[in-house]
């Protein structure tokens, strides 16, 4: 296991466009989850995988993990820090080497609940050993926490520096007021800057915004102010997504008129890309930018079919080559939090092998190397996949370099329908 | 009208004179104790449900629950109609203390399927015709009893569903008598569903229905008036022996073909196959004789003794002619072979059914099919996809055009896309057809607005009774197979019945429009439209087909034209967002699942050219109609 994902779900309100489990008003239950929290991790391996992942384990197979420095080979500037630890924790795939906090708002958690939180993890079997809890995670090689702009109080971030976290997501979406009114965001622009400004001060080095394309009113001129503010802050990542009317949302109920027409989204897409890029970020998977050593390694993992250990109700695992979700129930998982699986999913080797495809396709940079993926299923599993993706790049909509295949840049905005194409013809 | 006064004298003579009498009448040899009748009835007025009562209370069956015996096809059962007749022997004790040999010929129920009805009425001397009490007289009530009418048939009125909180008895008699001269007073009340009236019934049919006539002494003479398919025996004919005897080691001729078998089994139904020594004069039955080859017995056809080819064969014979077309095509090329072997068993069945190889451009390899009527497509294509697990495009329903070139020479053309060039064309006529639609008379207003948007010509409007109006037009096939049927039963909230003849050929001013999806003709979307009103049809067609085909990687222009001429034009402008961007907490399972949908999405996808066309194009343009 590389990753470790804690899902905490709640919010203060909910914006119109997220269908990501989360609830309002239940602060007061923050206590108990995360009580639930650590007795899920001490749990660890889940009871369905414990035989299954003890002989995983014992036969651990090195050319099934990918080799542990391939997170950084396209950043060939990364800090050598950064690279060494890595190596050095890898050598135990019991352990995490990424950790993110997502939801929801993790921020909601307040000082407290986090720190206890943290320390109840760190003494857990899932923690990298030797570690001493004053030292908090700073060894774990990027531990992550998405930050909301209105709950970023100093003395809240100065206790996630404390803890040793060392890379913020900001849940950013816009920096024009009236766009994050549009879809409920209840935090201002200048709350934004603020919070980001007052993460730089304490020293944090990698920091991370989420954007939103395709907001109601939304131009290039209101866009382009959002990316300049930023880029000229000194963050080092960008994740910019289109909006998605999912469905059941009240934003797909009702969709406002100004929603940005999908041609329009297309565009602002591909200036924000030709923008980044002109500042020295590379684009390295379809809605992530970083500057060169910034990219996010937790995420790489879920990219490159590696393995990791969700907690927290509604989070998804990857473990053992079993993808498994729990419910998203909070009280249930309150009262039982080992006892939560949704579903557990078995995939043949082939289908295995076409979902890391398409995962792996995703990374516009690093790509789908052929070779290795035969290597890691089996060469029969993986030979239909490759016709397949031999037709694609003939027909343009992937580019071949040797073994390695990687989506043409102009083909990312309509990207599922290559994807559906290599996982199935 | 000629053929009530017909039927008035006709009952009169029986009832009067020989009802009486019935007991004493002696007849020679020994059918006098055997009864041929069938149901006829319209659509859903319980014809099935009465056939089993009467197993049931002959012992035929011991239960039959919901079952219906003698509809023994899921499809059939599904949609309340029996498209193959059947038929059946049940022994029948009498109050007269007389053994009686009921034989039951089932009738399928369906306007497309007159000419089987026709054949299988000519098995029987009488006809026992069911009015649903809650719905009264209907078209095909109508269409039915004329049809016994003139074959001659004794008539039982039978007035069904009286169970029914909304029975309108008196009503029923009424309208028997108004439009079609029968005595209402004479009907009999009967719920088949609870068995009330139905002793009293077999009873009449005792009494009513004339022995069959005919000598066994005489050459053979058989009428075929079904047949089926069974893997070991070959085709079984279904028979009604008029002269003549039949058993194992017989030979048998088919008149219209002059092939010779041999006999091999015979037997009746019961209703299963129950084979006996010998079949004779008046009886009703089934003759095995290894005939391989489905083509070669056709209903209507009689058999007869290879030593007398003599004997003429049974009027009326006529191979039947399919009014409606398509083309079929699997969804993938590869699955051709599959398609022509599900459709060579099918055929084993249904002998309506004829079918030929077809190609089109868009499509690769398929086959063109004929039915009897726009019903029996749909049951058709309906059943080859549930009992073959077949995926299939059906392109839209033509008939068969009289194509007249310039130099005096025709064609009948039932493929648009096989029209010659527009230049050698002198002049198309169409088939028409004669519509009588029964009808509330509240509804005429409607119906009549709608069959004018078809082109129908009314040629008369009859009243049998005070609520009800009978309209009978001229009416252009094409249009009747482009959803009519469903339209008329919605405008008339489903109180409006139809029946219909062929009437024959007549010119009108016809273009053929072909589509265009990226400058790519797809000869399966081609259709025929009268010149006037093509331009509204195709902006109809291609507005639908843009709403159906998904964008894609690049603009689709959709185009019609009369020759090379445009007349409607829509674009599909490109793809340019479908992408999967937040992840959701490494939730993977989620992405993955909806790629996988698209995916799934495009298998069922046929290519044109380099577009991927949804199957529900070419289906949606089967009721283009709108």
């Amino acid at each position: 296991m590389k990753g470790l994902y804690v899902h905490v779900p709640f919010c203060v309100s909910k914006c119109a466009y997220c269908d990501f489990y989360s609830l309002l008003g239940r602060q007061d239950s923050i206590e108990s989850y995360v009580q639930s929290v650590l007795r899920e991790a001490g749990a660890y391996p889940p009871s369905f995988l414990r035989r299954d992942l003890k002989g995983e384990l014992s036969r651990q197979n090195p050319s099934i993990q990918p080799p542990a420095n391939e997170a950084l080979e396209d950043f060939p500037s990364a800090a050598d820090s950064r690279q060494s630890t890595y190596k050095k924790t890898s050598e135990s795939a019991q352990t995490f080497q990424t950790l993110y906090l997502g939801g929801g708002t993790p921020s909601l958690l307040g000082p407290q609940n986090l720190t206890t939180l943290i320390h109840g993890l760190l003494v857990s079997p899932l923690a990298p050993c030797g570690r001493e809890l004053e030292r908090g995670v700073t060894s774990v090689v990027e531990s992550t926490i998405e930050i909301n702009p209105e709950s970023a109080a100093p003395e809240f971030l100065q206790t996630v520096k404390n803890l040793g976290f060392n890379r913020l997501s900001f849940g950013v979406q816009s920096l024009s007021d009236c766009e994050l009114k549009s879809v409920g965001r209840i935090h201002t622009s200048a709350q934004a800057v603020a919070a980001i400004k007052q993460a730089q001060k304490l020293g944090f080095k990698n920091i991370s915004a989420d954007l939103i394309i395709g907001l109601p009113g939304q131009t290039w001129t209101s866009l382009y102010a959002s990316l300049e503010t930023l880029v000229k802050m000194g963050i080092q990542h960008l994740s910019v997504y289109c909006l998605a009317l999912e469905e059941g949302t009240p934003l797909a109920e009702n969709p406002p008129a100004d929603l940005p027409s999908d041609e329009l989204q297309a565009h602002l897409f591909e200036e924000t890309r030709a923008y980044l890029i002109s500042k020295g970020f590379v684009h390295y998977e379809i809605s992530n930018f970083a500057l060169p050593g910034f990219a996010c390694l937790h995420n790489l993992n879920y990219w490159r079919g590696g393995e990791y250990l969700g907690l927290g109700p509604a989070a998804a695992s990857h473990l053992a080559g079993q993808r498994f979700k729990n419910y998203p129930n909070l009280d249930s998982y309150i009262a039982d939090p080992t006892g939560q699986i949704e579903y557990i999913e078995e995939l043949s080797k082939k289908e295995k092998a076409a979902e890391e495809a398409m995962l792996r396709l995703r990374l516009l940079k690093e790509g789908l190397d052929t070779i290795a993926l035969a290597q890691k299923f089996g060469t029969d599993n993986v030979e239909d996949i490759i016709t397949r993706l031999q037709k694609l790049s003939q027909e343009g909509l992937l580019v071949k370099d040797g073994s390695r295949f990687r989506l043409t840049p102009s083909r990312i905005m309509t990207s599922n329908p290559i994807f559906a194409r290599v996982i199935a013809e | 009208m000629k053929i009530h006064e017909k039927f008035e004298n006709y009952c009169q003579s029986i009832r009067l004179f020989l009802v009486p009498f019935a007991p004493l009448v002696i007849l020679f040899r020994c059918m006098e104790n055997i009864r041929n009748f069938c149901i006829i009835a319209h659509i859903d007025h319980g014809k099935s449900t009465l056939a089993d009562r009467m197993l049931e209370m002959t012992g035929m069956i011991h239960t039959t629950e919901n079952a219906q015996v003698l509809d023994s096809m899921d499809l059939e059962r599904e949609r309340g109609i029996t498209i193959k007749a059947k038929s059946v022997r049940m022994p029948f004790k009498s109050q007269d203390g007389k053994d009686y040999i009921l034989n039951l010929i089932d009738t399928p129920g369906h306007v497309d399927f007159n000419y089987e009805v026709s054949r299988s009425l000519k098995a029987c001397e009488g006809a026992v015709l069911l009015v649903d009490a809650s719905q009264g007289v209907e078209a095909q009530t109508i269409a039915n009893a004329y049809l016994a009418i003139d074959a001659g048939l004794e008539i039982i009125p039978v007035i069904n569903k009286i169970d029914l909180p909304n029975a309108m008895v008196e009503e029923c008699r009424q309208q028997l008598q108004d439009s079609l001269g029968i005595p209402g007073k004479s009907a009999l009340l009967v719920s088949a569903k609870d068995g009330t009236g139905v002793s009293e019934l077999f009873e009449a049919i005792v009494m009513l229905v004339p022995p069959p006539k005919g000598s066994s002494d005489e050459p053979l003479k058989c009428l075929i008036f079904d047949s089926f398919y069974d893997t070991y025996r070959g085709v079984i004919p279904h028979i009604r022996i008029f002269s003549g005897s039949l058993k194992h080691g017989d030979k048998i001729m088919i008149k219209s073909t002059g092939q010779i078998h041999d006999v091999d089994e015979v037997g009746y139904f019961t209703p299963g196959l129950t084979p006996t020594g010998q079949i004779t004069a008046g009886e009703v039955g089934y003759v095995g004789a290894i005939i391989k080859k489905v083509g070669s017995i056709h209903v209507g056809d009689t058999i007869i003794s290879p030593e007398h080819p003599e004997t003429e064969g049974i009027p009326g014979f006529r191979h039947t002619q399919p009014m409606v077309f398509c083309g079929i095509y699997p969804i993938n090329t590869n699955d051709y072979i599959k398609l022509t072997a599900a459709l060579e068993k099918f055929q084993l069945n249904d002998s309506s059914i004829i079918y030929e190889k077809e190609s089109s451009a868009a499509l690769g390899w398929g086959y063109r099919l004929g039915f009897m009527g726009m019903l029996h497509m749909e049951i058709t294509l309906e059943r080859l996809k549930r009992e073959y697990g077949q995926e299939l495009i059906a392109t839209m329903p033509s008939v068969i055009y009289k194509v007249v070139t310039t130099d005096g020479q025709f064609a009948m053309i039932d493929n648009p896309s096989k029209f010659p060039d527009p230049t050698r064309i002198d002049h198309i006529e169409e088939p028409i057809i004669t519509l009588r639609v029964f009808v509330p008379t509240e509804f005429v207003g409607p119906i009549m607005a709608l069959s004018d948007e078809k082109r129908a010509k009314l040629v008369a409007m009859d009243h049998p009774d005070k609520k009800r109006a009978v309209l009978t037009y001229e009416f252009p096939l094409a249009e009747m197979i482009t959803g009519y049927y469903d339209k008329l039963k919605s405008v008339s909230r489903g109180y409006a019945s139809m029946d219909y003849d062929f009437l024959g050929y007549h010119a009108g001013d016809f273009v053929k429009v072909d589509i265009l999806v990226k400058e790519n003709q797809v000869d399966a979307l081609s259709f025929i439209s009268i010149r006037e009103s093509s331009q509204t049809k195709s902006r109809g067609l291609i507005h639908k087909l843009r709403k159906l085909i998904p964008r894609q990687n690049f603009e689709i222009p959709l185009q019609a034209a009369i020759g090379g001429k445009i007349i409607a034009r829509e674009d599909i402008v490109a793809l340019r967002k479908d992408v999967l961007a937040k992840c959701y907490g490494g939730d993977i399972t989620r992405k993955r699942k909806l790629l996988e949908k698209q995916a799934e999405g495009k298998k069922k996808m046929k290519m044109v050219g380099s577009v991927e066309v949804p199957q529900e194009a070419f289906l949606l343009l089967l009721k283009m109609e709108e």
